[in-house]
């Protein structure tokens, strides 16, 4: 599943290095300030907005423009992408409650990744209604429903949460099938789905079935049988804990682009408030350069007030700024 | 077990292999030789007594525990210190050893060797099994790694046909061999009882404390299921985690064994097959079989053995069976001295020999000079030319000896009331007694107990008697003049012509000029009794 609010074609990914010398960059571009905007106190968000504009970088125009309906969105509905921020992280947190690592014992842990799905599940119903509530414009938006909607069904829903959470308890225990292997112990387990009580074989007789009741202090019968019931569950121990890490992931992901979101949502508003004026660039091919009113976003934040410039200098690199002290040529 | 003998002596019938003729009926009269690669008449019988005299004298014992090491157990050391008193055996294993000599064919019975072993491990775990139905499982284990080492062996010798007359009958051998109802009886009843037991599947419940067992009646898979519901999370991608299990000894916990034995109860048909090929086919493995991978391991130790020294360039050679003299090695080499040198990154120096007219090579020269090295070399040689193996040396013409006898400085034996002195001319006269024209004696300082006059004549004596009986004789002594007997050659150890002191290893035909190493050191350092006494005399 992707979230797919800043790129067309991925998620953001965290994980990403900042490029060579970023700092300097942000230093000389006055950027804490920009940061300190979107931001707020929220350590998080903070290097959520380094890490978007970093990589905005290397971006393409079809992303650029890619992106600038999701803002544009995000600017029509601020509450959206707040509401969207804080139900992934707060999503993220139950799962976190439950269960962390998955895979870090010698087996997946089942139970753990029950605990976590359930969570997950909650979210995502949370995040389709409020998808489906609010009238979405913007292709990126409408994209992510669609996707969600495709997948969270209601029968996956049903199936999911009302079949295989209750049933993967096993409250009747655990039945599986098995072959025999050659040193005669046994091998190649498939879960099979719990047994329901109810007459077996309406023609013709039960069919013939041994028991083994371990005496109570048997304790390592019992530590035995324990290690043929987690053979038994392995497949679909496994299958959902990499379904757990993938939900994981995708929330990760939408709390970051939401969040990058929010923080351009609150640095537009600061800017509104200010009166100054905010536009959507058009990407251009080869050395085109023109602008009109542009002005220093740091500087704006940091007086409250910022003079607009305008330049048309298409073909022309590089561009000499001479005049007079203060005169305002290093915020240009 | 019987019938499995009948038929295999009824294989062995030379006109052709009948196979009507393999009689359950009774017991076939003639005995008929088995394929042997040891020699033409079959194998040789074993009943080897202890190590031979001469192993200690010639590091034989070292050698033989080296090559045997990784074999143990098989009782290789008998063949190797029985040396062959028949010449057509000793060409026949000359053969044998150049056949296996080819890479590949060595490859397929390094792999049946493999498989042999799986076989003995199958077996002994299906001795030591105390649940019938695992020690039954472990005996069908058992016997599907003596079929695949059969298959094996019998593609490789299809693959590279053998040249020699022994490989060849091991072949013809073992085609008859596969044809015998016994075997295929054998092999489909493998066939029938692994795919029913393959194909059991039953449905295991587990829940607290209570294990319940019935037959699979063709459930779906729910692990798949949840997979599937939650796959579109993950895609195509599948669940990555490998789990690792935890080793399992060979022998069932008490949950594992209540299951075997249900499992047979549930499926009465295929425990059935396994119970009646258990007792069936009980002493599957054919013993004339097993010879020759003992035979076959006895010529892969040595050719193991002596592959890393001949790939660091040393030479080695299949002698050249003579009757009559000259008898000569050239570049040959003390083997157990080689291996240990080329351990430790350096090589051994070659020598050769000749026996001509002069039957006896005395040797004499410097203190270590190499003299002890090169008389355990003749011996060696002459010991593994007698296995029918390749030996140290580039060529070799030899006569088969009937037997080698040595005679190296022992310690004394305090518990011996007799003198050292008496105690090794005892040993003499032993050996001089059993030596014959074919035999191969070696003396090492036979006379370092007696005072030099006494040595003179003994020497002078024995020599003559060694003669007298055409022997073949190495003799490595300090009395020089002895090496001027008729019938003697005379061999010195040689120093550096350039520095005297440094000895070079090499022993050479030469005169013996008397002069010992201690001369030559007192020389080059200036302490001979002339030198000496001029420079203490106060000058010139």
């Amino acid at each position: 599943m992707r979230v797919g609010l800043l790129f067309p074609d991925r998620d953001l990914d965290l994980a990403h290095p900042f490029p060579f010398g970023w700092e300097n960059v942000e230093h000389d571009l006055g950027l804490g300030d920009v940061y300190r905007a979107m931001a707020g106190e929220d350590g998080y968000l903070l290097e959520v907005v380094r890490k978007v504009l970093a990589q905005g970088l290397t971006s393409q125009a079809a992303t650029v423009l890619h992106r600038q309906e999701a803002v544009r969105e995000a600017l029509e509905r601020p509450d959206l992408v707040e509401a969207l921020y804080t139900l992934a992280g707060e999503t993220l947190a139950a799962k976190r409650r439950e269960s962390y690592g998955l895979f870090q014992r010698d087996r997946p842990d089942l139970y753990g990744a029950i605990k976590a799905m359930e969570a997950f599940l909650k979210g995502l119903r949370a995040l389709l209604t409020l998808l489906q509530r609010t009238p979405l414009t913007s292709p990126p938006f409408q994209a992510l429903k669609a996707r969600l909607e495709a997948v969270l069904t209601p029968a996956f829903f049903r199936q999911a949460e009302e079949a295989h959470l209750e049933a993967l308890r096993f409250p009747k225990g655990v039945w599986m099938a098995a072959g025999l292997s050659r040193e005669g112990r046994s091998q190649g387990y498939t879960l099979l789905p719990p047994e329901e009580r109810r007459a077996w074989w309406p023609f013709g007789k039960r069919p013939r079935t041994y028991v083994l009741t371990l005496h109570p202090r048997d304790e390592a019968g019992a530590r035995i049988l324990g290690e043929i019931r987690e053979k038994g569950i392995l497949e679909a121990a496994k299958a959902l804990a990499t379904a757990v890490e993938e939900v994981a992931r995708f929330f990760e992901s939408l709390r970051a682009e939401a969040g990058s979101l929010l923080g351009v949502a609150r640095l537009a508003g600061r800017l509104k408030a200010l009166g100054l004026p905010l536009a959507f660039p058009t990407p251009a091919e080869g050395l085109r350069l023109a602008f009109r009113g542009l002005y220093d976003v740091g500087l704006a934040l940091r007086q409250g007030m910022a003079v607009g410039n305008d330049l048309e200098a298409h073909d022309r690199n590089p561009i000499l700024i001479t005049g007079a002290n203060r005169g305002g040529r290093p915020p240009f | 077990m019987e019938s499995a003998l009948t038929a295999r002596f009824g294989l062995m019938a030379p006109t052709g292999f009948p196979v009507g003729v393999f009689a359950w009926e009774g017991p076939v009269e003639r005995t008929v030789e088995r394929p042997s690669l040891l020699g033409p008449e079959g194998p040789v019988e074993e009943g080897e007594r202890g190590v031979p005299a001469h192993f200690q004298d010639l590091h034989l014992d070292e050698l033989e525990a080296a090559l045997f090491a990784p074999h143990g157990g098989m009782g290789l050391e008998a063949i190797f210190r029985r040396p062959l008193q028949d010449e057509r055996a000793v060409v026949h294993r000359q053969r044998v050893a150049q056949d296996l000599e080819a890479e590949p064919l060595a490859q397929a019975f390094r792999t049946f060797f493999r498989g042999m072993e799986h076989m003995r491990k199958g077996l002994e775990l299906a001795e030591g099994a105390r649940h019938p139905w695992q020690k039954r499982l472990y005996f069908l284990l058992a016997a599907e790694a003596y079929l695949e080492a059969l298959e094996g062996l019998w593609k490789g010798l299809l693959g590279h046909p053998p040249r020699s007359p022994g490989l060849q009958g091991y072949r013809a051998y073992l085609e008859a061999y596969r044809g015998s109802p016994d075997f295929l009886r054998l092999r489909a009843d493998r066939e029938r009882t692994r795919s029913a037991l393959d194909g059991l599947r039953y449905v295991l419940h587990v829940h607290e404390g209570r294990l319940a067992l019935r037959a699979y009646q063709g459930e779906p898979d729910y692990g798949r299921q949840v997979a599937e519901t939650f796959r579109p999370f993950f895609g195509e991608r599948p669940p990555s985690w490998q789990g690792r299990d935890l080793p399992t000894g060979p022998w069932l916990n008490h949950v594992e064994a209540w299951i075997l034995d249900h499992l047979a109860l549930l499926f009465p048909e295929a425990f059935g097959r396994l119970e009646a090929f258990f007792q069936d086919h009980q002493g599957f493995a054919d013993p004339a079989l097993l010879g020759p991978e003992k035979e076959a391991r006895f010529f892969l130790a040595y050719l193991d053995f002596i592959a890393p020294l001949r790939e660091a360039g040393l030479p080695f050679v299949y002698p050249e069976v003579a009757h009559e003299p000259p008898f000569l090695a050239q570049e040959a080499f003390d083997l157990v001295l080689a291996a240990k040198l080329l351990f430790q990154g350096s090589l051994p120096v070659t020598d050769g020999f000749l026996f001509d007219e002069a039957r006896i090579l005395v040797v004499t020269g410097t203190n270590q000079g190499g003299k002890t090295t090169f008389a355990r070399m003749v011996g060696q040689v002459y010991h593994l030319f007698a296995l029918g193996l390749p030996v140290p040396g580039s060529r070799a013409r030899l006569l088969l000896p009937d037997r080698i006898l040595t005679h190296f400085e022992a310690r004394e034996n305090p518990e011996e009331l007799r003198s050292k002195l008496e105690e090794d001319l005892r040993r003499l006269k032993t050996l001089l007694d059993g030596a014959t024209d074919r035999s191969l004696l070696i003396l090492n300082e036979p006379f370092a107990s007696a005072a030099l006059l006494d040595a003179r004549l003994i020497g002078r004596f024995v020599l003559e008697r060694i003669r007298a009986r055409g022997s073949l004789g190495v003799v490595v002594t300090f009395l020089d003049e002895l090496a001027r007997l008729p019938g003697t050659r005379s061999l010195v150890a040689g120093v550096d012509p350039e520095d005297p002191a440094r000895r070079t290893f090499r022993i050479l035909e030469r005169p013996a000029d008397g002069k010992a190493y201690a001369l030559a050191l007192a020389e080059k350092y200036g302490l001979t009794y002339a030198r000496l006494k001029a420079r203490l005399g106060g000058g010139p």
